[in-house]
Parts: structure tokens; sequence; C-alpha cells
């Protein structure tokens, strides 16, 4: 019984759903893309559910931090605080419409200006790496990349003159030729190890959702 | 756990055949190296094939009763529970303990150090050495094992104690440099020739163990001693005058090296994976260490050897050749007993190498000496070791090595400071000093691609035509693609379109709004969807049933909304337009809608990075997008379409010059790492 | 792919895509089958799981955990195969690191990686015979925003005591944040990306960096199941399959 519910079970279920959503995408037909828009949506509704699993995480990992006075307590307090802030103004907006101004003045002005943030400093960390780029990598490898991505910058900017076309023809030709070369050949490796991984799943040999 | 041999599936122990094949599991061969894959038989603690450690070290061993000890030098058992399980590797550190022959020991550990140099030089990292010291207790156990102390378990591997053989002489650690004068390299030196005890200046405290007996085997009392002042009687050996004196004893080695030992020492140590495993790189000293070692020894090598600890003894005649392995039984009866004393008081370490580290060296805790323990010593220290406690003496009076490394270290992080503070700024004023002023630097870029994209929405959409707008991005992308859509929804406002508007985000509908409040369309003329979830699959569905949702806006079902008005399916629109930050909601929306609606018109307005991903959607021959306007410049030309200068072409001279300061950057960064070495 | 893979022209692409996976599929049953009867696949070693294997020691011996961020692609979303081949890298470390003490510090970007990382690791601990030291907060979630994930995990990678950084999975530009957080001498990185724009990010940080498929081959670089090489195996010879079939369509051969 035990093997049944923990390890045959898991796996049929896994199986079936996943041979018939991968036959609904590659036969169209309606029954099977039928299942296999079903079996998507499902998918989603426990997505869902997963995100109020990640919440209790979040508020588990942080409220641990400070009972037991980690270093960080205080930002694990803020953050917790900040958290179940949101989830109440964004429940209240959502229930009670001459409150919905107080959400989006949430989403204008807290939410979108701290990832906004954050995101900038990803343009400071990539290029502090691509000044730092000899000092971790050498070789052909690393001069290439310097070049591609001099090229790219460069010849993106709308320079004047006869140079400045020359060189956005010459940024067109290593994006769409040596670029694109690469990038097909990567994604076609990265589609078969997809395509592999997935392979095992379907046929019960990867069983990441039930016992071993 | 068993693992299968034939399909490699982990079985429960104690299983006869495969959960997941079925074939017998045989009792025989159990083991699976949980690094390298290889079989090893049952009860087998080390893997033949790479040395990683197959028994869980979280299984609790039950502690070696007291009265089990070794036998004498003529038939010793292997060292149970004091040995260290530093790794045998069969060329460099044979595995069986080799018997000195009694000649020439004195060079024996200045060899040892020599050779564990070369392989420390040769091999470029700081490796374990073996140290020759078995008995070293870890004067501070790191939490994952200090259960383990109690238990001393059954089967750690004796040390290796056979010394390589010494190829060259020179390759000293920094640290030993100093030495070089007065410990000779490789011949016997002066400091090793037997000097008769009187005639020497024998410092006080070995002065007393001259008249006590020692016993063959010189193992350090358990008591790592902090270092004391040298002149007077250091309190460990005071203590040892009443019991049991050694000739050696417990040589004050540096507190880095004692604790690069315990990491070694303690009997379960971790052997896993391979020696590679065990390599401590540089700069990697684990921080529980690095908490002890004193600063200006940061660098001294991990592997500096314990020097005099235990070299086998020369003179004691009744003893025919010594197995340092060994515990003799003196030690072997210190193992913990329930009757202990008080732990005697530490006392504060003001000079020397140790200087600083007082409340740190807490062994005395660890192993108490039990009463009765007895041993008998020779008559008297030999010479040879007279010496060397000479110069062990010395080697406590020098003045601690400067501190070379950790300004090295010092420099880098101020290096890291100053190249991180530079990029910072530089890119903080390149983008800043044109809004500041505003000079035009560049002109107004052409594209291609954004020409099709009007002419696509000129041909197209005329007056109150209902157009899908897909707000694919995130506020971390938003304000590259505000500058995007913001031309393209004004000129599709203008003409009089009626936009609906999803996402596939969940912030996307908020974004929409945000945008939406600054273009101040009429109420009709925009119906707000909202997110579907799905990513991918959810594309399918927002196609499919655009009038089975309900809009944001009013509240109302989107059936009911002016601006749905005919629209039940994206057939129904005059053209899909694509607001994606990123490739793989682009790729979704193209494909989804080229396969089901391949002669609905689609456009795009990109970031900039997903542009050369879409030059093959804009390929003509493709004909999968109809145009695209990617990044700020390809919004730019969008508003040199609409007449009037935007934002988009505000923010260009800033872009442009932020782009030219990382291409210097990147530039300079290189001809300097180029020049400077990777520093 | 279709507009990427559009070179290849293959009339029915319904048609040659079942072909591919029908192959891929039989080829996969049989070189497992042949795996397992004992003839071990060929081998490719990839450094910097290699060095993973090295860092999962390390961590033993400092006592500090690696730091495992598993991106922030979700399972049931597009980029579920690469979560998922990150998942199976975690399970290839989890019984060591488990019986090393250590287990790893994980941190994901998306809600439904936590409870499917969190099952491998108790697994692990239950495998060990010690389940009750399995911690469910080693497992832990960031942001499902990718760039708010990024600074949590380079957080995490900056100021918690951990023994390495290593990042597995789906990411875009944003890993650029974890790599710069984690870079400091004493910290080894190693990074493993499918996407070109994770790849353009990781490759001027100082980090040990897997490629593309490769990210798809490090769960058999630590555990070494016949499905695993098997499945190497496969897609070595897919790959060349495709290669010959990209060639004589640019030679006109067909």
């Amino acid at each position: 019984m035990d093997r049944l519910t923990k390890r045959t079970l898991p796996t049929a279920v896994a199986v079936a759903a996943g041979l018939l959503t991968l036959i609904g995408y590659l036969i169209p037909y309606p029954v099977l893309a039928f299942a296999r828009d079903q079996l998507i949506r499902w998918a989603v509704i426990v997505a869902a559910f997963a995100f109020v699993l990640g919440f209790f995480n979040v508020l588990e990992v942080h409220l641990r931090r400070i009972t037991r006075r980690r270093p960080g307590g205080f930002y694990s307090a803020v953050l917790i605080l900040s958290a179940l802030v949101t989830l109440g103004i964004t429940l209240v907006g959502s229930f009670s419409a001459p409150l919905r101004p107080l959400n989006d003045w949430w989403f204008d002005y807290i939410l979108y200006p701290l990832q906004a943030s954050a995101a900038g400093l990803i343009a400071f960390t990539l290029a502090l790496a691509a000044f730092r780029l000899l000092r971790g990598r050498r070789g052909g490898e690393a001069f290439l990349f310097l070049l591609g991505a001099t090229l790219v910058l460069l010849g993106s900017l709308p320079l004047p003159g006869v140079a400045g076309a020359q060189l956005a023809a010459l940024r067109e030709w290593w994006l769409t030729v040596p670029s694109m070369a690469g990038m097909r050949g990567l994604l076609i490796g990265v589609g078969l190890g997809t395509l592999l991984i997935g392979l095992r799943v379907i046929a019960g040999l990867d069983r990441p959702h039930s016992e071993p | 756990m068993i693992y299968c041999p034939k399909c490699g599936t982990a079985n429960r122990e104690g299983s006869r055949f495969c959960n997941e094949c079925g074939s017998p599991l045989p009792s025989g061969t159990g083991l699976r190296c949980p690094m390298c894959g290889e079989m090893n038989p049952i009860g087998s603690v080390y893997c033949n094939k790479c040395n990683a450690r197959l028994v869980p070290l979280t299984t609790p061993q039950p502690p070696t009763p007291p009265g089990e000890k070794p036998a004498g030098p003529a038939g010793p058992p292997p060292v149970r529970g004091l040995s260290l399980p530093t790794i045998p590797s069969p060329e460099k550190k044979p595995p069986v303990p080799e018997i000195p022959t009694g000649e020439g020991e004195g060079e024996d550990w200045l060899a040892a150090l020599r050779a564990t140099a070369e392989e420390l030089k040769a091999e470029g990292i700081e490796e374990e050495a073996p140290p020759p010291a078995a008995e070293v207790e870890p004067l501070e156990i790191p939490d994952w094992l200090a259960e383990l102390r109690a238990a001393p378990p059954e089967e750690a591997p004796a040390p290796p104690f056979e010394v390589p053989p010494v190829e060259e002489e020179r390759a000293v650690p920094d640290w030993l440099a100093e030495l070089e004068a007065a410990p000779p390299e490789e011949a016997p030196a002066p400091p090793f020739e037997v000097p008769p005890a009187e005639e020497r200046a024998v410092p006080d405290w070995l002065a007393e163990l001259e008249a006590a007996p020692s016993e063959e085997a010189p193992a350090p009392p358990f008591e790592v001693p902090p270092v004391e002042e040298e002149r007077a009687v250091p309190e460990w050996l005071a203590e040892l005058e009443a019991a049991p004196p050694s000739e050696e004893g417990g040589p004050p080695v540096p507190p880095f090296a004692q604790e690069e030992i315990a990491g070694e020492t303690p009997p379960k140590a971790p052997v896993f994976i391979s020696e590679e495993g065990l390599a401590v790189e540089e700069g990697t000293m684990p921080e529980w260490l690095a908490e002890l070692a004193p600063g200006e020894v940061e660098q001294a090598p991990a592997a500096a050897p314990p020097f005099p600890l235990t070299e086998p003894l020369a003179a004691p005649p009744a003893v025919e050749g010594l197995v340092p392995a060994e515990i003799p039984k003196w030690l072997e009866g210190m193992r913990p007993s329930a009757k202990r004393e008080a732990p005697p008081e530490e006392p504060v370490e003001t000079r020397g190498v140790l200087e600083g580290l007082r409340g740190t060296l807490p062994a005395s805790r660890a192993v108490e000496m039990p009463e009765g323990a007895a041993p008998s010593l020779p008559a008297a220290p030999s010479a040879a070791s007279i010496a060397r406690a000479e110069l062990l003496q010395e080697l406590l009076s020098r003045p601690p090595a400067p501190a070379r490394p950790l300004a090295k270290e010092q420099r880098r992080d101020i290096g890291w400071v100053v190249q991180r503070a530079v990029v910072a700024l530089l890119l903080i004023l390149s983008i800043v000093a044109p809004i500041a002023v505003p000079i035009p630097l560049f002109s107004v870029p052409s594209s291609p691609a954004a020409d099709r994209f009007f002419n696509a929405v000129q041909q197209n959409v005329g007056p109150d035509e209902p157009v899908l707008v897909a707000f694919e991005y995130s506020p971390a992308e938003a304000d590259e693609m505000e500058r995007v859509a913001e031309p393209v929804l004004r000129h599709l406002l203008g003409q009089g379109a009626r936009l609906i508007i999803v996402s596939t985000r969940p912030e996307g509908p908020a974004l929409a709004e945000r945008l939406l409040a600054r273009l101040r369309p009429e109420a009709r003329q925009v119906a707000n969807l909202g997110y579907q979830p799905g990513q991918t699959a959810g594309v399918q569905g927002l196609l499919a049933g655009l009038d089975r949702r309900s809009d944001l806006r009013t509240g109302l079902p989107a059936a009911q909304v002016a601006a749905m008005e005919g629209v039940h399916t994206v057939a129904d629109v005059a053209m899909v337009v694509v607001l994606a930050a990123q490739p793989d909601e682009l790729r979704a929306w193209v494909e989804q809608v080229t396969l089901a609606y391949p002669d609905l018109p689609l456009v795009a307005g990109i970031s900039a990075r997903v542009e050369p991903l879409a030059a093959p959607y804009l390929d003509p021959g493709a004909g999968q997008l109809r145009g695209t306007v990617a990044g700020l410049a390809g919004a730019a030309a969008y508003e040199a379409h609409l007449g009037a200068g935007g934002r988009a072409g505000f923010y260009l001279n800033s872009l442009g010059l932020a782009q030219l300061t990382v291409v210097g950057l990147m530039l300079v960064g290189a001809a300097i790492f180029l020049v400077g070495g990777r520093r | 792919m279709t507009g990427l893979l559009g070179g290849l022209e293959i009339t029915g692409m319904h048609l040659a895509a079942l072909l591919l996976v029908v192959l891929a599929f039989l080829l996969l049953l049989l070189l497992t089958a042949r795996a397992r009867a004992g003839r071990p696949a060929q081998y490719r070693p990839l450094p910097p799981f290699e060095q993973l294997s090295v860092r999962l020691g390390a961590s033993a011996e400092s006592g500090a955990p690696l730091h495992l961020s598993l991106g922030s692609g979700g399972l049931g979303g597009d980029r579920t195969l690469a979560s998922l081949a990150a998942l199976q890298v975690l399970e290839g470390l989890a019984d060591a690191a488990v019986a090393y003490g250590r287990p790893p510090l994980v941190t994901a970007g998306d809600p439904t990686l936590v409870p499917v990382a969190q099952d491998l690791l108790r697994r692990a601990y239950r495998r060990q015979g010690t389940p009750e030291r399995y911690d469910p907060t080693s497992v832990r979630l960031v942001a499902p925003q990718p760039v708010v994930y990024a600074a949590g995990a380079a957080d995490v990678a900056a100021h918690e005591r951990v023994a390495g950084n290593v990042a597995l999975g789906a990411f875009r530009e944003e890993v650029s944040l974890i790599a710069h957080a984690g870079e400091r001498p004493s910290l080894p990185q190693i990074a493993a990306a499918d996407q070109p724009q994770a790849l353009g990010a990781l490759y001027p940080a100082d980090a040990s960096l897997a490629i593309g498929e490769e990210l798809y081959a490090g769960a058999a670089q630590l555990a070494r199941f016949p499905r695993y090489l098997a499945s190497l195996r496969v897609q070595d010879i897919l790959r060349l399959l495709i290669v010959a079939v990209v060639l004589l369509k640019v030679l006109g051969l067909f």
C-alpha cells in the first residue's frame, strides 16, 4: 500500500499527464488539445497554491531568524512587516473599490521604485564585470567577447558620418551571423537537453515527484 | 543504503531485492561511493577508488572502552581514536607507518617539512600535510565535530608516517625561511648534534626534564598548551613535572597550525571525495578557522607542519624502533574518564605569535589527565631532543613574521572598492550629465524596423478598431519599456483605436494603468482584461477567450465593456501589439499568434536586449513580425515619425554616453588586467 | 523555436518533432537498458560540476553550507525543465551534503520550486537515517520576481556564511547581481545557465561556468545513474543528427 501511494500512483499520474500533454502538442487533434489545455490549467492552479506555501516559507525563514537572534534580524522584521502590510493592502484593495487607490499608490511608489532600482543595479554590475573581464578569463574566447561587446555597443549608437554607418552595418552582421549562429547552436543543445529531461520524467525514469 | 548494481537505484538498508528493477541485491557489494560511483564492499569506510567517505558521519559510534589499549611496541595495533585521518595517497603518503631507523631522526621532521613544502609548491595548493603528530588534540572543535569528540571511532586510518624522500632543499615556506640560519637544511646540523645537556644552555623548563624518565613514544599531553612567556617555566610544563613529563613537551604549535591540524585530526573528520576536496585554496580559509588565526599568519601555509611534535626518540636504548603511530599506554590512559579535575586556569598570552589568543585555546577542557597515569620515561632526554627543544625555544622567542600576506589582501580589497567606485561614478556621470546639460550628442537614429511598425499601424488600424496590447514587462524592465510603449500607444490612441490590454505577468495590468494615466485615453477606448497566468499556455488561453474575461477598470464582464464591442477572440482585433521585455514572452506571443492567425498583423515593442533575438521574426521571409520598436533608439525613431520629441529622444543622450562609457571601461579594464596581471 | 529553427524549413513541423521525440525516446530506453546491464555510457567531464563536488567537500570542512540559487523558473511554466535540471543537481548533491552534515542553503525564485527542493533534502535526510535533522528553512523562497529574487539571493551570497556560491537553473541577466555579490577571493562561484542573457551576464563574472546544455548534464556528473549517462549519450547522438541535417540542407542535398 505504501509503495502504491508513494511510488506507483504518482509515477502513473505523472507519466499519463506528461504523455497526454506531449501528444497534445505533437498531434493536433481537438480532444487531445483540450486535455492538454485542461492539464496545463491545473498546473496553473497548483502553482497558485505554491504561492501560498511560498509566502509561509518566507515568513518562517525570517521569523526563525528573528527568534534565534541571528544577524540581520532587524531586516527580517522589516520584511515580515512589509509582507503583511502589502498583503493587507492588496486584500483591502480587491474587496473595496474606494480603497483601490491605496493599492495603486503602494504599487507606484513602493513596489515599482524598489524593483526598478534593483534592476538599475544590474547595469552597474554588468559594467563592472565588463571592466574586469580579462581579470578572470583569458584566451581567444575572452577577446572575442570583448570584440563582440564593443561592436554591439558602439554599433547601436547613432554615430554620425560614414564610420557610424559602417559600425552599424558591422554590428548588424555580428548579430545576424556569428552571434545568431552561436545562439541557435546553444538553443538546439538546450532544446535537446530539455527534451531528454522531459522524456526521462515521462518515461518514469526520473521521479522528482515520488519516493524512489 | 544499498545501491542496486544493475540500475543504480538506492534501496533501503537490508533490502534483498531492488525496488526498481527487482534484481537481487548482492550482499557482498553494497556501498556505492557517493562521489565516484564505485562499488565498495560492505563495511568499507572509504572508497576504494577515490577515498571518499562511505559511512555517514552522523552515525553515532560507540566510544572505545577505556580499557582497550594498544599493546606495547612489540605488536602495536593501529592507532585508534586519536589518529589523523589524512588521506593516504599511495604515491605521496603511504598509509603504512614506517618505523624510523633511529639514526638521523634529527632531520626527519625538517625533511618532512621540506618535502611537504615541495608538495605544496608543486601542486600550487595548500594541502594538508600529513602532520606527523597524531596526538594533537583540537583546540576548538567546530560544531559538526563536537558531537564526535566524545566517541573515538574505530576505523580512523593510521596517519602516514613515512617521510617522502627529500628532493630539493630550498623550497621552504616563508615562515620557515627565517629559520634557515639556525637549522641547516639538509645535513645533520650543529644544533642536532648531540651536545651534552649540561654544556648547552638548557632552558629552565627543559632542565627539569632531564631528571625525569621519558617514555618511548614522545606524545605530548593532551592539554595543548597555550604558549606562555618564554622565559619562565610554562604552566603546561609545570603541570607535567609532577606527572608524566614527555621529552618534547606539548610543542607550541602556532594556533593556526593547531587549528589546521584540528581540522584534520578529529577522529571522524570527514575525509571526503578526493584529495582535491581537502585542498583549501588560498584565501579560502574556513571562517571558523580564520577567526581564530592571528592576522599576521593568515597566509602561513595551512599545512604548517607541527614541527617537533613527535619525532621518535633517538637515544633510549631500551626502545628498538618506534612506531610513532602508536599511542602509548600512559597516553591511552588519558582518555576521558569519569573523574575530572577542574581545568587549570588559562593564562593570558601577551607575546609571540599567539598574542591575543588567550580565550581561544580551551583544550585543557577537552581531555583531562586522568588519575593514575604514571608513565615511565627514559632516564634522560636525548641530546638531540634537547637541541630541538632549544630550537623550539628560539623559535618562540622570535618576533612574529611581518604581515605581508595580509597587507596584500588589504590592497586587493582597496583595489576592489576603488574599481567599484570608479565604475559607479563614471556610469552615474554619463547618465546624469546629458540630462542636466541637454546638448544633443547623437542624432535621431534611423530604424527600419520601427518604420515598418509605424506603417503597419497606419495601414491596419483605423478609428474605433480594436487592438490587442500585451504588456509583458515588469517594474524591473519598465523604465526602458515605458519609453518604448509610450509613443506606440500614443500613436494607436491617436488613430482612434480601442486598446484591449492583457498580460501574462502579474504586474502587467498595473503597469499598463500607470502608463495610461499619462496618456489619458477616453474611458471607452480602453479595456484592461488583467493578468493571465500560465505563460505560454496562458497566451493560448487568452487568444481563444478574450470575451470570457472581465475588465479591471470597471469590474464588468468583458463582453459588456464598450472597448470590447464586437471582440470575442483575437481573430476580431485589427492588430496585436506585444510589449515584451524578455525573449520568452515575445516568442510565446509570436508562435501562438502566427500559428493560429497567420494573417493577423503582429508588431512588437521590445527592449534592446530582445532585439537580436527578434531579428529572425522580422525577416520578411518569415513574416512573423510586421515591425518592432526596439529599445530607446527604436522609440526615438518612432517619436520622430510622430513628429513631436518625446522622452525616448530625451534619454537617448544618456544611453549613448553610458554605452560609450561602458565600452571605454571595458577596454581600459582589459588593458589594465592584460598589463598588470590578474590582480 | 519556430523562428530560431526557421532556417531548417522542415516540412510538417509536427511530423518532424514527433519523429525526433520518438527517436529520442527509443534511444533513451535502449541506452538506459544497456547502461543498466553494466555497459557504462561514455561520459564527458564538466569542470564546473567537478568543481561542485570539490566545493561540497570544502563546505563540509569549513562548516559553512553551499549557497545554491535555483533561479526564477518555476515548475509548470516555460522554464520548467531548466529548473528541473537544477533540482536534479541538488538531488545529486543532497546525499553527500546531508551525510557531511552541511546541506546546501537553497534559494528559489519561484514558489513551486520550494516544496520540491524541500522534499529532495527531506528524503536525503531520511536515507541517511536522520530525518529529525531536516530543516525546512534551508530552502527559502526569496521572491517570485526575477530581479527581486536576484537581489535577495545576492544578499545571501554576500552576507551569510557560505562556502560557495552556486547558481543553477533558469536565470536571465539579473544573475549578474548574484555573481557580483559572491565575488570575493574566498568564495568560489559556480554557475550553469542556458539562456543567452544569463550567459552574457555570467561570462565576464568570476565564476566557473557551465554553458547551455551542460546545465542538463550536471546531474549526471554528480550522480552517475545509468539513465543520466544514457540521456547524455542520446543528446550527443541527436545533436550529431541535427548537425548532419543542417549540413545536408546547407549543401543542398535535400
